[in-house]
């Protein structure tokens, strides 16, 4: 584990720091600095520029179109006709999942439509296609790259004059410990469903192992155009110990890139549900959600089931609202739920609370990769960001470090492994399994390191 | 272990063979059974691989019997023997486990069971050739190590087995009399397993290690005082060298004549 201290950076023509807050709070903000040559020069010569464009209004499902699932036994013939008869358009069948996507005619409501497909016998299931959207949105401040969340220091986290808060030394999930078993398996994938990944980043380009899928778009290019999936894709398994820039939690495992949220950060539930099922038929041995929704939907269960029967794991964000945690974290049966702590192993409180938390991991001031066109010219291409986002990828590159070095483990084991294997940080105020951080922090050394049996 | 599997029989028909030649007229004289019984220790550490030869460890054992030898003939000598055995396997690991284990527990007691053969096979001036056969199994006792640290309760228990094997020609001084100093060369066999159960939360696992030693050749030199009429002590030192190192071992013992 390195950090990149003051001397490491003098070099380097400017910096970029982001910082990622959830959506679901009330605000968020962006900031740039500017080109730095010094730490002096860095402050007194910074040019920020401050964007507090606050939360969209914008309704939790799609309004045009409806997720309907027929019962066992009716044929696709039937179940197409059924569909045509009540008006509904541009029928899509989410494959694997028996599934329709359909579109609403205009002069009718989701609800309305909802109540008629209902009274149908032949119809199982008729929802609304739930919004998704990420649990970390840019919110830069500027950089100093550190990532305690692998191996904390203690000291002082000196990101901007005004930001620096005081660590705690061993306030980390223990990377460097585990990387002593394994760095990973070229063969273990990890993949991002997420808004794509910038395939052409320095930390990303050896590591995608396809240009994946793009259920937005419908291609075959998973091209980030968001920046929130490089970010993630870089915590979990950037290039590592290659001299330049950050270290992944996974060295070398690879990464699948699959979009299902477009450049502004916004999704569906049928792109989660096809990106996750896409995954786990693609060579998937982890499947890591930064993202979400607040609706229960028997569809994205199934994905999430779906994946879990092929033998992957699924970790997902439980979610930056503050209030319960989000779906698909809330699978808990299919899914390991991750909660963001900080530099001093505390609940950071934009971390959704709830019974299905899993465990937590550092999600503050996490340092991740971003697209160059993201930061723009004469800037790193990294942000500095928080969110259970940056918390999720971390416990998923542990899975992945698994799955490496025991590859007969079960979903089921992996996810209990992470869970028992955790440091209970708030102990004292909540001891054992809590709703803010489940079973406590990830520690990934005593995941992976072998257990001394003694006298 | 299907090397071993082959192995046993051989060191029974060789002791088998032995005890025919022992049986023959060339050494036959005075045709009356004695017994003798006495306590024997010993201490030996061997040198293991396991997984494969993917891992290597050293264990280490000690044994304290109590031993019956019967001499139907002269020059034929069968032995039994019976008690505690503590050996230690520190170094393991059960890397197929859901949480891996070290085993750094230390010796885990267990019982011991032996049987062994001696058989004159030639004489010629103050020289004795015999042919010695030996067999030990040890059944380690189950231990419970609670798993500690972990955000739920668990516990791992198992404990070892293990067999060693030895067959090979010894040969006596005979001219001091009541002091008579050999030297082994055997062909020695050490196989064994040590099974680990982990419980953890919802999580559970069972691995069994199969241990098997590096060294297949054991050089002892020894030597029986005659004390009295009636008791006889015994000691030998060995070695086993195998490729890269050797491994010893250590006993001594008495004997009291019937």
């Amino acid at each position: 584990m390195r950090f990149f201290g003051k001397k490491a950076f003098r070099p380097v023509p400017a910096i970029v720091v982001l910082l990622l807050l959830g959506l679901g709070s009330a605000n968020f903000s962006l900031q740039k600095a500017g080109k730095r040559n010094d730490r002096s020069d860095f402050r007194a010569d910074r040019v920020l520029r401050v964007e507090r464009p606050g939360r969209p209004a914008k309704s939790r499902l799609a309004t045009d179109r409806i997720l309907v699932k027929f019962r066992p036994g009716v044929s696709a013939g039937s179940a197409e006709g059924i569909l045509q008869y009540h008006e509904l358009g541009k029928i899509r069948r989410i494959v694997g999942t028996g599934v329709y996507r359909v579109q609403i005619p205009p002069n009718v409501t989701v609800r309305e439509m909802l109540i008629v497909l209902r009274e149908n016998p032949e119809v199982e299931y008729a929802g609304p296609d739930y919004r998704t959207r990420l649990f970390s949105v840019p919110n830069d401040t500027y950089f100093s790259a550190y990532q305690y969340n692998l191996s904390n220091p203690g000291g002082i986290l000196d990101i901007s004059p005004d930001i620096q808060p005081r660590m705690t030394a061993g306030a980390d999930v223990k990377a460097t410990t585990a990387w002593d078993v394994t760095k990973g398996d070229a063969g273990t994938v990890i993949a991002i469903v997420d808004t794509g990944v910038d395939m052409s980043h320095d930390e990303l380009k050896n590591k995608v192992v396809s240009t994946g899928y793009d259920f937005v778009n419908g291609d075959s290019d998973a091209t980030d155009d968001n920046s929130h999936g490089t970010w993630v894709a870089g915590i979990a398994a950037a290039e590592t110990n290659n001299n330049v820039g950050i270290a992944g939690v996974a060295w070398n495992c690879k990464i699948l890139p699959v979009k299902v949220m477009d450049a502004d950060g916004n999704g569906y539930y049928d792109q989660m549900i096809e990106g996750i099922m896409w995954a786990a038929d693609n060579g998937a041995k982890v499947i890591n959600i930064s993202a979400g929704g607040d609706a229960d939907d028997p569809s994205l269960k199934a994905a999430c089931k779906y994946a879990y029967d092929k033998n992957v794991v699924v970790v997902a964000a439980a979610g930056n609202d503050g209030i319960s945690v989000s779906y698909p974290a809330a699978y808990d049966e299919y899914v390991l739920a991750v909660a963001a702590t900080d530099y001093n192993d505390a609940w950071a409180s934009f971390s959704n609370p709830g019974p299905q938390v899993d465990v937590a991991a550092p999600g503050v001031w996490i340092l991740g990769p971003a697209p160059q066109w993201y930061v723009g010219p004469g800037y790193l291409p990294y942000i500095f960001g928080s969110g259970t986002s940056g918390a999720s990828p971390e416990a998923a590159g542990l899975a992945a470090l698994l799955i490496s070095h025991k590859p007969w483990l079960t979903p089921s084991q992996v996810m209990n492994i992470i869970r028992y294997t955790a440091d209970d940080v708030n102990k004292t105020q909540y001891p054992g399994k809590d709703d803010d951080i489940g079973y406590g922090r990830i520690n990934m050394g005593r995941a992976l390191v072998a257990y001394k049996l003694t006298r | 272990m299907k090397t071993r599997a082959r192995v046993l029989p051989l060191v029974l028909v060789f002791s088998a063979v032995l005890v025919l030649l022992a049986a023959g007229p060339s050494i036959a004289a005075e045709n009356r059974t004695s017994f003798r019984a006495g306590i024997s220790f010993e201490h030996f550490s061997r040198t293991i691989t396991w997984d494969d030869k993917a891992g290597t460890s050293k264990s280490s054992a000690n044994l304290i019997a109590a031993r019956a030898e019967i001499e139907p003939r002269p020059g034929l000598i069968f032995d039994l023997e019976a008690g505690l055995s503590l050996s230690n396997f520190n170094g393991l690991v059960f890397s197929r486990l859901p949480i891996s284990l070290d085993y750094e527990a230390g010796a885990v007691s267990g019982l011991l069971v032996g049987a062994g053969v001696r058989a004159a096979i030639l004489r010629s001036g103050d020289f004795e050739i015999e042919g010695v056969g030996r067999f030990v199994y040890s059944l380690g006792s189950t231990k419970t190590w609670p798993l500690e640290g972990f955000t739920v309760t668990g516990d791992s228990k198992g404990g070892p087995t293990w067999m060693r094997a030895s067959a090979g020609p010894r040969i006596s001084y005979l001219f001091f009399g009541k002091f008579v100093p050999y030297l082994d060369v055997s062909a020695s066999w050490f196989s064994g397993k040590f099974k680990l159960d982990e419980t953890l939360g919802d999580l559970s696992g069972q691995e069994t290690k199969k241990l098997r030693g590096k060294s297949l050749v054991e050089i002892s030199l020894g030597a029986d005082y005659k004390v009295s009429d009636r008791i006889s002590l015994r000691a030998e030192a060995g070695f086993l060298p195998y490729a890269g190192g050797v491994d010893g071992t250590v006993s001594a013992g008495f004997l009291f004549f019937f």
